[in-house]
């Protein structure tokens, strides 16, 4: 296919993918301080985007290396080179996917929407000698079931720390009049939540610049050692701040108020959790998902605060939307690859037809039931409520307290 | 397949140990200040004890607060300027890791 019309139209497609990431992810780092009220929506995607591209100039070590390890490119042992149009069809099955979850509001990984579609492109193109399915295991699909685990586990007990430190006994408010602070907790959100999008930036924008570069270098524009251009940087940056600033309400709504009622300490507790995880397992060459350590973190930070809910069925919608993810992506992949491979031109422009006409019946869909900033946002009320209201368990306790002393009255 | 478990061990307790520090240190920088502040109404009334434990409760938050911020900062930088592979090695060869 000619690289003059390939090319592009990858770079154009990356872009719109860096995008979707962008404000498919917001969430990650924004959602707990914008329910617990510490930021503003406004305010806190900018500072996500800010952040966001930040990150996305500090390094580029794992840019070149996105497939690698996953797809077999030995020609030697039956793999081949990957080439641009399987690149093509990997992005549209991701876009779509990432699309479809945004509309139904869930957290699923932008990294694993990628990773299907290259897998399904590359066996319907190339046949199933092209991928390391054992990799697939290892690189893939065993992170993704330890990382929402550990990223909770982290967070429960930060966040059970916390509430053991700053407590007090009923008893000893009562006599002095001091509250527990946890409020302040805000205070910390607000670097906490901006640490995590700047790890955010760094991690997920090199996704894009890694994909581009291999169409350069896939297309001979430029050498398989060359660094990577400043304009792919520059490019990649922008697409995924621009997402992160448009911010995916719906997803910020899941993650804010959906799983579990978030207070102050525990986004706080939360966000350390992810950014920890997020970091240390990107030094040691792990691909988590930063969605999955996200939501597994605010799960654990519910579990650690007593008399907090966590909402268990959507935290099991949330993880079937990641089962389904890897499977879904990849027949969207695959098909994608079936047209272009069968009817070379054409069947990249009808790709890219059915691509555009997806995602604007998407938008369509999502405008129906509108979810912006303003539905993000606790009220003036819930978040006095959150400080001012006693917990169920305390509820619960005072209660028996109460019928004890009544019933103790009536003896006398 | 070679699944590092190790690997996976270590991203766990590293996570575990730095959410769990951070988040106690900037919880005892929350409870002081709060003593501070409690303290305040008895500090401006001249009360020496009051006086005392607002100094105190405030510094030591502070100092609870920067504690916590530099262990993030240095966990944060250690890792995104430590791409140097004798780091890497030298981090592995301490915990047993190839």
């Amino acid at each position: 296919m000619d690289p003059l019309i390939i090319v592009p139209l990858v770079i154009v497609v990356a872009l719109f993918f860096d995008f979707t990431n962008g404000f498919h992810d917001t969430a990650n780092a924004m959602a707990t301080p914008i329910a617990t009220g510490a930021m503003k929506p406004k305010t806190a995607v900018t500072v996500a985007a800010i952040m966001n591209l930040l990150g996305a100039f500090l390094s580029t070590q794992v840019s070149l290396t996105i497939s690698k390890g996953i797809l077999n490119d030995d020609p030697s042992s039956g793999g081949s080179l990957i080439q641009p149009e399987i690149i093509f069809a990997a992005l549209t099955g991701a876009i779509l996917w990432n699309l479809l979850t945004w509309l139904f509001g869930l957290p699923s990984s932008s990294s694993h929407a990628l990773f299907g579609g290259l897998i399904g492109a590359a066996v319907v193109a190339m046949g199933f000698s092209s991928v390391h399915f054992d990799k697939v295991v290892e690189k893939v699909l065993i992170p993704a079931l330890f990382a929402p685990l550990i990223a909770g586990l982290a967070s429960a007990l930060a966040t059970l720390t916390a509430y053991i430190i700053t407590g007090r006994s009923e008893g000893a408010r009562k006599k002095n009049g001091i509250a527990t602070g946890r409020g302040k907790f805000k205070i910390g959100q607000i670097f906490s939540s901006s640490l995590l999008a700047l790890s955010h930036g760094t991690n997920d924008a090199q996704k894009t610049m890694g994909i581009i570069t291999l169409v350069l270098v896939s297309a001979g524009l430029v050498t398989k050692d060359a660094p990577v251009q400043f304009w792919v940087i520059l490019a990649s940056a922008l697409a995924i701040a621009i997402g992160t600033y448009t911010g995916g309400w719906r997803i910020i709504k899941t993650m804010g108020s959906g799983l579990s009622e978030i207070r102050p300490a525990q986004g706080f507790a939360a966000e350390i959790s992810s950014g920890a995880t997020i970091l240390s397992s990107s030094f040691l060459g792990f691909a988590l998902s930063t969605t999955q350590v996200a939501s597994g973190s605010v799960i654990g930070s519910g579990i650690g605060r007593r008399g907090a809910q966590v909402r268990w069925n959507k935290a099991g919608q949330i993880a079937l939307g990641w089962l389904v993810t890897l499977p879904a992506s990849a027949i969207v992949g695959g098909a994608s690859a079936y047209l272009v491979h069968t009817f070379g031109i054409t069947g990249l422009i009808i790709d890219g037809i059915i691509l555009l006409l997806a995602a604007y019946g998407i938008f369509r869909v999502s405008a129906r039931n509108k979810v912006s900033s303003r539905h993000v946002a606790p009220s003036e009320v819930e978040v006095a409520a959150a400080t001012a209201l006693r917990s169920p368990r305390q509820v619960r306790t005072e209660a028996a307290k109460a019928a004890k002393a009544a019933k103790g009255k009536g003896k006398k | 397949m070679d699944i590092k478990w190790n690997q996976l061990l270590l991203v766990a307790s590293a996570s575990v140990v730095v959410a769990v520090v951070v988040s106690a240190l900037f919880a005892l920088g929350v409870r002081l200040i709060t003593n501070a502040q409690h303290a305040v109404p008895g500090a401006r009334k001249g009360k020496a004890a009051d006086m005392r434990k607002e100094i105190l409760s405030r510094v030591f938050a502070y100092l609870s607060f920067l504690v916590s911020a530099a262990v993030l900062s240095l966990f944060l930088l250690g890792i995104l300027f430590s791409n140097d592979k004798g780091v890497k090695a030298a981090i592995g060869a301490f915990f047993g890791i190839q």
